[in-house]
């Protein structure tokens, strides 16, 4: 509910998709976020917790404070990981207004020009084009095969770019061989149950091929006619992170367009971020007259991979997998999506697998979307952290559902010279259903 | 009261400002140029100061930008505000010495802060200057199982300590509701209590000894892991002195073996009054359950948006009554408890099976006064605290003030100690409202006051109560407490403005949220 | 003098006032001039005004049960006591609280609550004597603090009158309340030179249902301590946990008509609680004193109880009744290092051929020490006493010296020193009684 009121006291922003002043007020200050929150557990600053930075949201829109490059650093300094919506009794959307918080400042804040370039290009000219990105998956393979790579590195040519460019190139784990095109709709194995259709992704598709034949196989083997519309594009949800609202409510109406052609039952997704993107196209399109209820109707039948197989009751495997295994919650399942026991429940299931529980699974691992890439620093902090309760699980196998937290956990099991495997839930299930 | 117009707030946006935020500043008279003063009025370069502390403490430490501070214009209080200059963040108890020097050098009004999430303003700085924020002296220096006692920094946050000593069967007893994010340091400072405090007492009673800064710099130890230390109880008097007489760095407190058997019930009632006579029939019986918590509908309704966890909504009450103890005997206990609530026409009793049943139970209390922030925009929370026996008379008397002012008033309280919780709803932005809410309040208070009460049982005075705590203290029980607090902060630079009432010549309310009675 | 007596008998009336017989109420040797029973607060107001203005100084008294606690007083005119407020003023057993005046006996008050099965879960010595204001003022605990704590903790509001007059009160009637600084403690334990205890409330608990008591006889030092030390550290709550050194034990079991063996170290665990609770803590006990190697136990209930429970709790009238007690001590230090101070003061006792009975609340670190042997000389007594505070000290706590003969208390620190806080406890000394009338040189530092 917005009311004139608000509209008023809405002074430091302008007028497309302010955050949400009532939902501001909605919080009541009781600190029972701190805590929750990675950045203030390590830096110990108000400004860098959940209370604090819509504190300065709300200073903003009350006109005391301007937005300002010190504005600007508290609100990306935020993992936007939303572990603070899961302590907040009061049922603050923190992470809504946030998100809208960062389409003020991209909208209303110079950056450097070369940050502009960079994020303007992956942003706007990258994300929304599926063929662009597997361009750059091609010529990266590319760089990172021919030997180029190790000469780059060895020159010290990255020198020269800016830190975040140069972060990126060393966070960037080798390619496995792309998976092509998946094909447009795969059959159910057996009786026909549901149509669900999937969500392909942006770097799922090239970086996690297995993991959506991992997802496919699992799908079919219960029932499932899957559908891959072959016109989808990325979820957006980093341009929604990075502030870009504009270019991701575009990706946004596309999917809704997209999915609504493929008449599903359910839209089924395997990475957690884009998840609750996806079941908030209703909150990034609720001004938008011509979306807004399809965006509803959109976000109701999304489901996350394991979520959807639990409310199922898949079929429960019989292979062995005598492993140990552990999980770790992605943020945007556990905070984001509140699925915190699905994922157990498929492990679980699974004969002969061990789960040990993994002490602060709720944490942010430090990947949260880009940032490990522009906030080196406070992402490594987090990384260890999880690396510390990771080692003492003694585990062969971890197990997450998000591409960005897979990623960052390898690198820190690489880092650490550790031999565990960094895999998502359905492999594990897939591997078990042979 | 005349703003001084710097540029905290910027021309364009105070035009504009009808908001309630602008009006409260500017009748509070708080100071609002950023140009930093010390108290005689001498001007000193604000950059100067950055730079001293900052030698002490390092530059990561110190904060100083507008938007830096501006966060720490207020704490779980958000009714007043006031921000500091410069907030500094010492890791040692030397690195507090040498802040707390500077400043009284300096002249500079300062303050110790924890977590920020008391209810009384008891961390404003009302006079800006220095906030010392302690959060990150947070180690846990030493658990000494064998004496049962434990030895902490401030910072340490106050369910980590249980965290700590609960792989050997420990804990540490005072458990407010903000015990996730609450610090041992604030807790000492506001002798918080909790749900469990029925049976085992409030802060003061498990705390030992502590190492406090004075506000000139000198460090004392007072008490120890002894239980009787020489001479005046400087151990209780400084517990519950709201940050107005030193600055704790060290505390050494009493730690306890778990129960090994808990049982909670969870009782609902067709009214508050069935509920009342039950809390007064199970002490009656000669029981003291571990704690016993009361929740009215609309709290019922609030929590149960929350959290989903089965509360019937059309309940007039709920009771959480939890026993701990030994196994043995307390089937019987039990059984009598549920007796009483029978006797008082309980609807339903339901007993939590299980830890996970029992964490259902307390999620939805601990969780209450939050929740409550689905129902209302902005709340203004008393703490009121009568004895039991008047408990369905004060309820009746509050859902009087409830509708005589045309606002609903929620009520969640630790009705075992008869520390009530009403919690009245408005919105910041209605300046009809916020007069009313404040009203309101003061009356809940005066209600309490009448029946032998007292006006805080919980969340302190600070900048909340001061001007109410002539309504239960003469003139000389609070020169009594005046000429205990010359001895420790003759100087008035730490935490200035607190606790004591502040308008002389003219009524108490009239400084008050600027209303003149 | 005899004007200032003139304007008391003004306040008080003739019959108040007593000019004779104040033998019976001098403090460490010294006569006071007159004793006054003010009957009413403003009486007690008009009294300190009066003393303050006149620079008289005037020596609070319940029924004198602990007069022989603290230092010499520097000057003593004028004693007041309280005994004629002893009035019991709120009682509402529903809410478990009670207002009363300072000069009740506690025992007076416990029938009152009795009656209606509650009591003040204060269990000091001479409990049949002593005043409530007494027990406050020196803060006077017994072996069941283990379970309820002591004064601090049970005390909610307080009235007191300062010298000048003024009557103040911290806290108030309900059981939890941080209104205003928590000015409670700073009376308790402050032996009446802040002001005059007039009037207290307090929180109060139900009886218990059952009271039981394990009583356990060990060959030796380690093996009781370490049966104390596992009761401490199990889930038991037990309301009380002593340890008595063999001369201590022998005299007890003599009391009682226990028998257990010769030369045995006692301990006593108390279980207050619901029948199945108490009995189940007991057993549990005995099991932990059985493996600790425990050669007797004995669980009792009823009437041998509470005679038992009497005597832990009198011990000092027994003790100094039964022996020809000089010295008495009360160690504060942390629980565990209980064992090692009785090792200390037994060593103690055999090179100063001082016997010693040694009774310890052993969960609270509270350790009383009382030596006989009044032809022991001054200077050794001396030596006993700064040996043993040297060693409480170590262990991380203190040692208050509370009966001596005056020669020996005239050599002595009292109380010792309580450290880098004494510049505070100075002020706050000064702030209530800038002319030094109430007790003078009697407290700490010789407050």
């Amino acid at each position: 509910m917005e009311t004139a009121e608000s509209k008023v006291l809405n002074l430091g922003f302008d007028n497309i998709d302010p955050p949400n002043y009532d939902r501001i007020l909605g919080c009541i200050h009781c600190g029972l976020c701190l805590q929750k929150c990675p950045t203030y557990r390590e830096l110990g600053v108000e400004a860098d917790s959940p209370r604090g930075r819509i504190y300065l949201i709300k200073s903003v829109a009350d006109g005391i404070l301007s937005i300002n490059e010190k504005f600007v650093d508290h609100m990306y300094l935020c993992l936007d990981c939303r572990a603070c919506e899961t302590a907040c009794p009061s049922g603050v959307h923190f992470g809504e207004i946030m998100e809208a918080a960062r389409g003020q400042i991209e909208r209303n804040w110079k950056r450097p020009f070369l940050t502009r370039l960079i994020r303007d290009t992956v942003f706007k000219g990258i994300f929304p084009y599926p063929k662009r990105i597997k361009l750059l998956a091609s010529l990266l393979r590319f760089y990172q095969r021919s030997g180029l790579q190790s000469f780059v590195r060895r020159s010290g040519l990255l020198k020269i770019l800016p830190g975040d460019l140069e972060q990126m190139e060393q966070m960037l784990p080798p390619l496995p061989a792309s998976a092509g095109n998946l094909p447009e709709v795969v059959p159910a194995k057996g009786e026909k149950k549901y149509r669900v259709g999937l969500i392909s992704g942006c770097v799922m598709n090239e970086m996690f091929p297995f993991i959506h034949q991992a997802t496919l196989k699992v799908l079919t083997e219960n029932g499932c006619e899957v559908v891959i519309p072959k016109y989808q594009n990325c979820c957006g949800a980093l341009n929604i992170h990075g502030g870009v609202r504009e270019v991701a409510k575009k990706m946004a109406r596309n999917n809704i367009d997209v999915f609504e052609r493929a008449r599903v039952d359910f839209i089924i997704i395997n990475a957690a971020g884009c998840g609750s993107t996806l079941k908030e196209y209703g909150i990034l399109l609720e001004h938008d007259p011509n979306y807004a209820e399809k965006a509803k109707t959109f976000s109701r039948k999304v489901r996350d991979i394991s979520e959807f197989l639990v409310k199922i009751s898949f079929k429960k495997p019989t292979q062995e997998i005598r492993k140990r295994v552990t999980y770790d919650d992605p943020c945007h399942l556990i905070h984001g999506q509140k699925i915190s026991k699905q994922p157990r429940i498929i492990l679980e299931s699974i004969p002969g697998l061990e789960l040990v529980e993994l002490k602060e699974a709720d944490w942010c691992c430090g990947s949260a979307g880009i940032y490990n890439i522009t906030h080196p620093e406070m992402s490594m902090k987090l990384l260890e952290r999880k690396m510390a309760c990771i080692k003492a699980t003694q585990a062969d196998i971890i197990a997450t559902g998000n591409p960005g937290c897979i990623l960052q956990i390898r690198m820190g099991v690489q880092k650490h010279g550790m031999s565990a495997e960094v895999l998502h839930p359905v492999e594990l299930l897939a591997q078990a259903y042979e | 009261m005349i703003v001084e117009e710097g540029d905290y707030f910027p021309k364009k946006a105070t035009e504009g400002l009808t908001g309630i935020h602008f009006k409260y500043i500017v009748v509070k008279g708080l100071r609002l140029s950023r140009e930093p003063k010390t108290k005689q009025g001498v001007f000193m370069d604000k950059k100067k100061w950055v730079t001293e502390l900052a030698k002490i403490v390092g530059v990561g430490n110190v904060l100083s930008a507008r938007e830096d501070l501006i966060v720490y214009e207020c704490d779980g209080h958000t009714i007043d505000k006031a921000p500091p200059d410069v907030v500094v963040f010492p890791t040692s108890t030397q690195q507090v010495v040498d802040i707390v020097k500077f400043a009284h050098r300096e002249k500079i009004p300062f303050i110790g802060r924890g977590a920020g999430t008391g209810l009384s303003g008891g961390a404003l700085p009302l006079q800006g200057g220095i906030i010392i924020e302690f959060c990150k002296m947070n180690r846990i220096l030493e658990i000494d199982y064998e004496n049962k006692r434990a030895v902490v920094e401030p910072g340490v946050v106050n369910l980590h300590l249980s965290e700590a000593l609960s792989e050997q069967g420990y804990y540490y007893v005072p458990d407010p509701s903000s015990q996730a994010s609450c610090t041992i340091g604030g807790n000492i400072a506001e002798n918080s209590g909790g749900p469990h405090t029925l049976k085992y007492g409030v802060t003061t009673n498990h705390v030992l000894g502590l190492e406090v800064v004075l506000p000139d710099g000198e460090v004392i130890q007072v008490g120890g892991k002894m239980e009787d230390p020489l001479g005046y109880d400087l151990t209780g008097i400084l517990v519950g002195s709201e940050g107005t007489f030193g600055l704790v760095t060290k505390a050494m407190v009493r730690i306890m073996r778990k129960p090994e058997a808990v049982k909670t019930l969870l009782g609902i009632f067709d009214t508050v009054d069935d509920a009342s006579s039950t809390v007064s029939g199970i002490i009656a019986r000669g029981i003291i359950p571990g704690a016993l918590e009361m929740m009215d509908n609309l709290v019922i309704q609030a929590v149960e948006a929350a959290t989903q966890i089965g509360y019937p909504l059309d309940a007039g009450a709920v009771l959480i009554i939890e026993l701990d103890g030994f196994k043995e005997g307390m089937e019987e206990l039990a059984d009598q408890i549920i007796q009483v609530c029978k006797e008082n026409r309980v609807r339903e009793v339901r007993v939590a099976r299980s830890e996970e049943e029992r964490a259902i139970i307390w999620k939805g209390r601990k969780g209450a006064f939050s929740a409550i922030g689905r129902l209302s925009p902005t709340y203004y929370t008393q703490d009121g605290v009568i004895p039991r026996t008047r408990l369905p008379e004060v309820l009746r008397k509050i859902a009087e003030i409830s509708q005589k002012y045309g606002l609903r008033i929620p009520n969640v309280f630790h009705a075992g100690d008869g520390n009530l919780h009403p919690l009245i709803l408005f919105d910041l932005r209605d300046k009809k409202q916020v007069e009313k809410a404040l009203e309101a309040g003061r009356e809940i208070l005066k209600v309490c006051v009448d029946v032998g009460g007292s006006i805080t049982g919980e969340h302190g005075i600070g900048i909340e109560k001061n001007n109410y705590m002539p309504w239960i203290f003469t003139p000389e029980d609070l020169e009594a407490m005046r000429r205990v607090k010359a001895v420790f902060n003759p100087d008035n630079l730490l935490n200035p403005g607190k606790v004591f009432p502040t308008s002389k010549g003219c009524s108490a309310e009239a400084k008050f949220y600027g209303k003149v009675a | 003098m005899d004007n200032i007596i003139k304007e008391l008998i003004n306040i008080v009336g003739e019959p108040h006032l007593l000019t004779s017989e104040v033998d019976l109420y001098k403090v460490e040797g010294r006569v006071p001039k007159a004793i006054v029973f003010p009957g009413t607060i403003p009486e007690v107001s008009e009294i300190l005004a009066l003393a303050d203005k006149e620079g008289i100084s005037v020596i609070p008294r319940g029924s004198g049960t602990k007069v022989y606690l603290g230092g010499i007083p520097k000057r003593v005119d004028l004693v007041l006591s309280l005994t004629r407020l002893n009035q019991i003023l709120e009682y509402e057993p529903a809410d478990l609280t009670v207002m009363t005046q300072a000069g009740i006996t506690l025992a007076d008050l416990q029938s009152t609550l009795a009656q209606r099965g509650q009591f003040l879960a204060l269990d000091p010595p001479f409990a049949s004597k002593a005043t409530i204001g007494g027990i406050l003022s020196t803060n006077s605990s017994g072996p069941c603090r283990l379970l309820y704590g002591t004064a601090r903790d049970l005390v909610i509001g307080i009235k007191v009158v300062h010298p000048g007059g003024m009557v103040t009160k911290g806290g108030g009637k309900v059981v939890k309340n941080v209104a205003g600084y928590d000015m409670n403690k700073l009376y308790i334990g402050a032996l009446g030179t802040l002001g005059v205890i007039v009037e207290a409330n307090f929180k109060l608990r139900p009886l218990p249902r059952m009271e039981k008591t394990l009583w356990a006889a060990f060959p030796s030092l380690s093996t009781a301590f370490e049966a104390v030390t596992r009761i401490f550290k199990s889930e038991l709550s037990p309301a009380f946990l002593e340890l008595f050194n063999p001369s201590a034990g022998t005299l007890l079991n003599r009391v009682m008509k226990i028998q257990t063996p010769e030369n045995s170290f006692i301990v006593a665990m108390g279980a207050d609680e619901v029948p199945e609770a108490a009995e189940r803590q007991v057993t549990q006990a005995e099991r932990f004193c059985k493996e600790s190697g425990a050669t007797d136990t004995l669980i009792l209930a009823g009437e041998v109880e509470r005679k038992l429970r009497r005597s832990i709790r009198e011990f000092f009238t027994l003790a100094t009744t039964h022996t020809r007690t000089t010295l008495s001590c009360k160690a504060s230090i942390p629980p565990k290092t209980v064992g090692e101070l009785f090792q200390i003061a037994d060593k103690m006792e055999k090179r100063y051929e001082v016997p010693g009975l040694l009774q310890a609340h052993a969960g609270n670190g509270i350790v009383y020490i009382y030596f006989s042997r009044p032809e022991t000389p001054v200077e050794t007594w001396v030596k006993i006493i700064e040996e043993l505070r040297t060693s409480a000290v170590n262990l991380g706590g203190n040692l208050v010296v509370e009966l001596a003969p005056i020669d020996l208390k005239e050599r002595i620190d009292i109380w010792g020193h309580p450290g880098s806080s004494f510049r505070l406890m100075q002020g706050i000394k000064a702030q209530f009684d800038p002319h030094n009338i109430l007790n003078p040189g009697r407290f700490v530092g010789g407050l």
